[in-house]
């Protein structure tokens, strides 16, 4: 679909971080009554460049946190509008968290934007998630990934917790979802160690890690 | 405590550290043996000569100690934070087995019980929604909201004891409705000052103030002696004077937090870099005074929300570098040797960090995940570094494989000095194999 002029400076004042502006803008087309899911469509255009810049090292955390930071408050003012709410049809599931005894979160909620930025759907657990919270939530959900989170050493234990716990549960139904561990202290030691099927230091080799794995997320 | 000379001010910043470091290299304190003394003055020799940036008589090896100690001697971190007979038996034989070039200090366990009192409300600790076996870790959250600044600017003390302790200990909520100190002006409003301080709830909160002082004082009467035990039965220095932080860390990781942080710097760039400049003589005051009690001119340094991914080099400059930067001048000037440690990735960071401005032969940087080679082609002949064996290799790698690693480390960096031996991000988890690979490796593979 071509994008009007309007929607082109929209995106670029988001993808710019220009909060002030990104936000007048919608309040004006919500007056105008733009059809809500194209402002949603226009937003997410916008954090998908800001994905690109940060994959391409332009933009680093702070940028994507402003840049979530101003997603949530155009989806703070659209959501009333639309009652439905947004269709993630075609786009992998992703279930995230930080596993028990940890609760570092920085990297894990980094990965988590950059996720939702490239169209993934993320069920975040949040940190010091207990493993059998992972095999229900994954049982209930059936992501298409699971991401556990971890920073200091001790999490090394709790990841090989939770995957023996996941692989257990997964024997009895037949499917076997691929597990990634991320964290800055990782290596393939570690993930042969926990007996993860991949690992990720940084959050972008994560996201590429992801659409690598579900070429249909994008 | 060191004893400032007369001549102080007419010292030129050479002469301060080294008469700090003279000071601290041969401490007034009675040696089990004449070996220990021996021992101690080597070792301090050797770190001497590569703050200096002098090639020493072979590479020190300092790690950066977590938690392991307790895993080492078969304990929780949890009891260790209650029972002083079992933190004096772990950190004693800890020291004495591994033997560093530098004490294992038992301080940075800390206690249990004053946390619990306080009711510490921004930390998880060991049995306090952490595993009883691992290292505290900080709850992430805006301990100083972002209306928070003119407050903070105007009177940093006043705001921290009026707003900020009420919010992160919950056993000091109450002083929340003392009055400023700065009320008590005038003999008549002495008495209108004091009022809030009756309010029963505030009663308890300095109940409980000065019941954590007094268990407090208890912990540190152990931990003394046992460090002291270790100094002067092993011949190993504490290197740990003071401690300090940038004051963008300050500011980012238990006040505003990371979130909050971040978004300041879009939002309101000039409160921002108004509060850290307002935190400079704050966070250089408080590692002299200590460094000059404990006659030690080393100032801990950790750094944390500047590392390579956090803002663009152009955001490192403008909001990270010149207060993190005028902290260093002061503790410089005062006769101090900054001790940095720069958790995660530095690598963008290097050409900014060198500043010509910065003094060579007055700090030490340690690293975590930097290119070392990179590093030494940066630092070399300007300041002296550490750090990088991976906290990964220690926990899951073989013996061989860390020995391996220190080789090659010392075989790519070492050079002529001004290098330490150490391990990249604190030691929580390994195996005594590892450690001793790592260790006696570096002792003997770093003779030069």
């Amino acid at each position: 679909m071509n994008k009007t002029e309007a929607q082109q400076i929209f995106i670029q004042q988001l993808l710019d971080l220009e909060e002030d502006k990104v936000l007048a803008a919608v309040y004006a087309r919500l007056e105008q009554n733009d059809d809500p899911l194209e402002i949603i469509e226009d937003a997410q255009e916008g954090m998908r460049r800001v994905g690109d810049r940060y994959e391409q090292g332009e933009y680093f955390l702070a940028a994507l946190i402003m840049a979530a930071e101003i997603f949530r408050e155009i989806m703070d003012l659209v959501q009333p509008v639309v009652e439905t709410q947004i269709s993630s049809a075609g786009s992998g599931v992703i279930l995230l968290g930080t596993v028990q005894g940890d609760i570092h979160d920085i990297g894990k909620n980094i990965i988590s934007i950059l996720s939702t930025c490239y169209g993934f759907m993320v069920h975040d657990l949040g940190v010091d998630v207990p493993p059998e919270d992972f095999v229900t939530q994954a049982e209930e959900l059936r992501p298409d990934l699971i991401g556990l989170s971890g920073l200091i050493t001790a999490s090394f234990e709790a990841m090989a917790q939770t995957i023996a716990l996941i692989r257990q549960a997964e024997a009895q139904t037949g499917r076997r979802t691929p597990i990634i561990i991320g964290g800055s202290q990782l290596d393939e030691q570690v993930c042969e160690y926990v007996r993860a099927d991949y690992w990720v230091r940084s959050a972008i080799d994560g996201v590429l890690l992801f659409q690598r794995l579900l070429p249909a997320g994008r | 405590m060191f004893v400032i000379p007369k001549n102080w001010n007419k010292m030129s910043l050479k002469e301060k550290q080294a008469a700090r470091l003279q000071a601290w290299s041969s401490p007034e304190m009675a040696f089990a043996t004449p070996e220990a003394e021996k021992g101690h003055k080597q070792r301090a020799q050797m770190l001497i000569d590569v703050i200096q940036l002098k090639k020493p008589e072979r590479v020190p090896v300092i790690p950066w100690w977590g938690v392991y100690p307790a895993h080492y001697a078969g304990v929780t971190v949890q009891e260790i934070m209650y029972d002083y007979e079992k933190l004096g038996e772990t950190f004693r034989k800890f020291n004495a087995d591994f033997l560093p070039d530098a004490l294992v200090s038992c301080a940075l366990i800390g206690p249990g019980k004053t946390f619990e009192i306080l009711d510490v409300k921004n930390y998880r600790w060991p049995g306090h929604g952490t595993p009883v076996d691992t290292s505290y870790q900080c709850v992430e959250g805006e301990y100083m909201t972002a209306d928070d600044y003119d407050a903070l600017i105007t009177d940093p003390s006043n705001f921290f004891m009026r707003t900020y302790l009420p919010r992160i200990f919950g056993a000091l909520e109450p002083w929340g409705m003392l009055g400023p100190w700065t009320d008590i002006l005038e003999l008549p409003f002495v008495g209108l000052s004091l009022i809030p301080a009756g309010i029963p709830p505030v009663q308890q909160a300095f109940q409980a103030f000065l019941q954590a002082g007094q268990v407090t004082l208890e912990w540190i009467s152990a931990v003394g002696p046992i460090d002291g035990a270790s100094i002067a039965g092993l011949g190993l220095p504490d290197t740990v004077g003071g401690f300090t932080k940038a004051p963008f860390d300050i500011l980012g990781d238990t006040l505003r937090g990371t979130r909050g942080i971040m978004l300041d710097m879009y939002r309101q760039p000039d409160k921002l870099i108004a509060a850290m400049e307002r935190l400079v003589p704050i966070a250089i005051e408080m590692a002299v005074r200590n460094a000059t009690a404990k006659s030690n001119p080393m100032v801990f340094i950790p750094l944390h929300k500047g590392a390579d991914g956090f803002m663009s080099n152009k955001d490192y400059k403008k909001f990270y570098w010149p207060t993190l930067k005028a902290v260093l001048l002061g503790l410089i000037e005062a006769g101090m040797v900054p001790y940095l440690f720069a958790e995660g990735g530095y690598n963008q960071r290097l050409d900014i960090i060198t500043d010509p401005d910065i003094p060579a032969g007055h700090t030490v940087w340690s690293f975590d995940h930097s290119d070392m080679k990179e590093v030494k082609k940066k630092l070399g002949g300007w300041a002296a570094f550490c750090g990088n064996v991976p906290a990964s290799l220690l926990k899951a790698g073989t013996p061989q494989a860390v020995s391996d690693c220190v080789k090659k480390l010392i075989d790519d960096v070492a050079g002529d000095g001004g290098y330490i031996l150490a391990n990249g991000a604190v030691l929580d988890d390994s195996t005594p194999e590892n450690v001793h690979a790592m260790i006696d490796t570096g002792k003997e593979y770093g003779k030069y």
